[in-house]
């Protein structure tokens, strides 16, 4: 194998200058440099691999506690907010009117005015509004939420109108938030409870809520003006259910006596939407109904109910969808019926004749409506 | 022209074959460096030099965490109750509810449990929690009394000579109109506390060891940075939810983030707060209750008016005395305080542990 000629040192390869491993001499300036560069290199290497996954930003940044010591109150100017027109616009010189969506302009007149923008909420975002109650609204089926805040003087009224989708949860919402005893005044479609900051009220699928941030008179007035004129705008009722018509119409109960349920009815899962009726006087006797798509379905519904009821009640007599019990702890009397596609029956009455009686008066009834 | 060619620079040189030795050891550095390098890059996480990372976050710091110390006090050794009650005062039947009077009560309900000045020593920063959790105002009792929170202001700062009283609550909606509507921001600002609202950078992640839903989480961290103590001041509603929200359920307003999801588990976040903060003292205004419609009311004929301002060194016993005397809801106690007990040193028992003074 031929050997490998060792190069000479005058010869070059790359360079037109002599290697530097063949120089005798090296210049102080350029041993220091070398020594310095070197010791460099090994520091950044050493510190490099010291580091590791050990970024810490609060080792290189200045301290937290330096930062709010240091940091000062900067009052920022903040522009007037100016609702956005089109250049050239007609209106484009007028005043700019309250912008107050789903409400009556009744609510934005006579001295009162807006304050901030309408807000509007879903079932998704109405806890922002009502953290820890929005389970109650949504059990109801709430579908929006209006926010409307208007103040004349030093009176600010929050108003909150809820679109809960149907009469009968409106009517559900109202009820449970409506304080006991409370009177219910009807004003043409709306059905009204005054309070002493403003008032609850239902308008078909609507429920309105008013609070003011004093007790005033002109604010109930106030609040009653605008529902009237939402009712107004909102037309006729809708079709009202066929089980508030029993109750209100056949048993002449009063809108304050009418409740509905709308889950965990008897604290059973399974059981929903059911509507009740309290007599005048006394407080524990009610009367329940609730309608089944159809018949099969209140067979089911009946028969599940039947089933839990068996741990908590004496059964006293028993036809095939008629039932009598007494409440093993309450001695209450109870009953447990299927019609057709209803099932209804009474609770909390105090003697057996007592519940036969109510019984019938709601039996006639609903026979009636199933046979016509 | 004939073309210039380049000098040929070692025209003697002659290319020799590669000889073996010089093979074998290039062949061995280069396959030294292919299973070197196949090695840090393959080879499992864990092991020597290795370095695997499938993820891409191998290299991500380790996250700090921040940690709430024991704010608690150790009540002077002559007192035995851990609930202190100050009952107001009638005149011809009516309770008087006077500023002066309201700080009388905050001073007699203290008192119970050895004085204000017993746990707040000079120069101490002190942070006061109240609940404003709303755009309501005071007088539909869904958050803190803003005569009770400017009265505490006055003697932590005049009495107790704090160097510092904070005020801060993290409401979910907009909490500049929190802090006005509900007279708490003009309140700590009237009587010389600081208000501090939250914002993107006020939350840290906080570490809560042992809670089932809260064990990490975005927490109101700002305000408690070099705080020495920390005072909860809550009103005594009714709750949709979880029954009642009292002293226990007022440290919810802290946490950040999606915390509307602990609505599902009420009675587990809520005793989860008792593990997360232990504060120096809670207090109860009892003289304006929310008896239903709870948390947010919105009618006055939802609130009754109470007699009682209570201080308490055991929320738990007295969230559960308030929960019987002032919601009148017996002993039907709701299941947040049954957990509670099992996940703190807090005892549902009150009995044999209550100061109570009228005035």
């Amino acid at each position: 194998m031929a050997k490998k000629k060792k190069k000479s040192k005058g010869q070059k390869i790359f360079n037109d200058r002599p290697r530097k491993i063949f120089r005798h001499y090296i210049g102080t300036s350029e041993f220091i440099f070398s020594a310095a560069f070197t010791i460099f290199v090994v520091v950044m290497g050493v510190w490099f691999f010291a580091q590791k996954t050990n970024y810490d930003p609060g080792e290189r940044d200045i301290s937290y506690e330096l930062m709010l010591a240091e940091s000062v109150v900067d009052n920022l100017w903040e522009p007037p907010f100016v609702y956005w027109r089109e250049p050239g616009s007609e209106v484009a010189e007028a005043a700019m009117g309250p912008e107050i969506g789903i409400y009556p302009d009744v609510a934005v007149s006579d001295g009162w005015t807006q304050v901030g923008r309408l807000k509007e909420f879903t079932s998704k975002t109405v806890y922002e509004k009502v953290d820890g109650q929005e389970g109650q609204y949504n059990s109801f089926g709430m579908q929006f939420m209006y926010f409307l805040t208007i103040t004349k003087g030093e009176i600010e009224v929050n108003i909150e109108l809820y679109d809960m989708g149907e009469f009968e949860n409106s009517l559900g919402v109202y009820s449970a938030q409506r304080t006991d005893g409370s009177s219910v005044e009807q004003i043409g479609s709306a059905f009204v409870t005054r309070t002493a900051v403003g008032g609850l009220a239902i308008v078909n699928q609507f429920y309105f809520k008013f609070s003011a941030n004093i007790e005033d008179p002109s604010i109930t007035a106030h609040a009653l003006k605008v529902i009237q004129a939402f009712a107004d705008e909102q037309g006729e009722a809708g079709a009202v259910p066929a089980v508030f018509g029993i109750l209100n119409d056949g048993l002449g109960f009063g809108f304050e006596q009418i409740g509905y349920q709308k889950s965990d009815v008897f604290q059973y899962d399974f059981a929903k939407e059911f509507w009740f009726g309290n007599p005048v006087g006394d407080s524990k006797l009610k009367y329940f109904l609730h309608e089944e798509p159809g018949e099969s379905a209140a067979s089911s519904l009946f028969g599940q109910i039947m089933e839990e009821h068996e741990f908590e009640y004496d059964i006293i007599s028993q036809e095939e969808s008629d039932v009598m019990m007494k409440h093993d702890f309450l001695k209450t009397f109870n009953t447990m019926n299927k019609l057709g596609s209803f099932v209804y029956g009474v609770e909390g009455a105090k003697t057996q004749d007592e519940a036969e009686a109510a019984l019938n008066k709601l039996k006639s009834l609903i026979s009636e409506r199933t046979s016509q | 022209m004939a073309k210039k060619e380049k000098p040929i620079q070692k025209p003697d040189y002659v290319k020799a074959p590669m000889d073996r030795r010089t093979f074998l050891t290039r062949t061995a550095a280069v396959a030294g460096v292919t299973a070197g390098l196949g090695y840090v890059s393959f080879a499992p996480k864990g092991a020597p030099g290795s370095l695997k990372d499938m993820t891409g976050r191998r290299s991500e710091p380790a996250e700090t965490f921040f940690e709430l110390p024991d704010f608690s006090v150790e009540k002077p050794s002559s007192i035995a109750a851990d609930i202190g009650i100050a009952r107001g005062e009638r005149s011809d039947g009516v309770l008087d509810f006077s500023e002066d009077r309201i700080r009388n009560m905050v001073l007699k309900a203290t008192d119970s449990l050895g004085g204000l000045t017993h746990y707040i020593k000079p120069g101490d920063v002190v942070l006061v929690k109240p609940n404003v959790a709303f755009d309501r105002s005071p007088n539909l009792g869904a958050t803190s009394n803003p005569v009770i929170l400017e009265q505490l202001i006055r003697i932590i700062l005049a009495d107790c000579k704090a160097s510092e009283v904070r005020v801060a609550d993290n409401p979910i909606e907009s909490a500049p109109d929190c802090f006005r509507k509900s007279g708490v921001g003009p309140a700590a600002g009237k009587s010389g506390a600081r208000v501090y609202l939250p914002d993107d950078n006020a939350f840290q992640t906080l570490k809560t060891p042992g809670a089932a839903l809260i064990e990490e989480w975005t927490f109101f961290a700002r305000p408690f940075i070099g705080v020495d103590k920390v005072i909860g001041l809550s009103p005594v509603k009714d709750h949709n939810l979880c029954s009642a929200s009292m002293s226990i359920k007022n440290w919810y307003g802290l946490l950040g983030g999606a915390r509307s999801q602990f609505h599902q588990d009420i009675h587990g976040i809520i005793s989860d707060l008792a593990m997360m903060i232990k504060p120096t003292m809670s207090i109860i205004d009892g003289t304006s209750v929310m008896i239903s419609n709870g948390p947010t009311g919105g009618d006055p004929s939802n609130v009754v008016q109470g007699d009682v301002i209570v201080a308490g060194l055991d929320a738990v016993a007295m969230d559960s005395w308030v929960f019987e005397y002032c919601l009148k809801r017996g002993k039907e106690y709701p299941d947040y305080l049954f957990q509670a007990e099992t996940k703190t040193t807090g005892k549902m028992d009150w009995s044999g542990r209550t100061d109570e003074i009228v005035g």
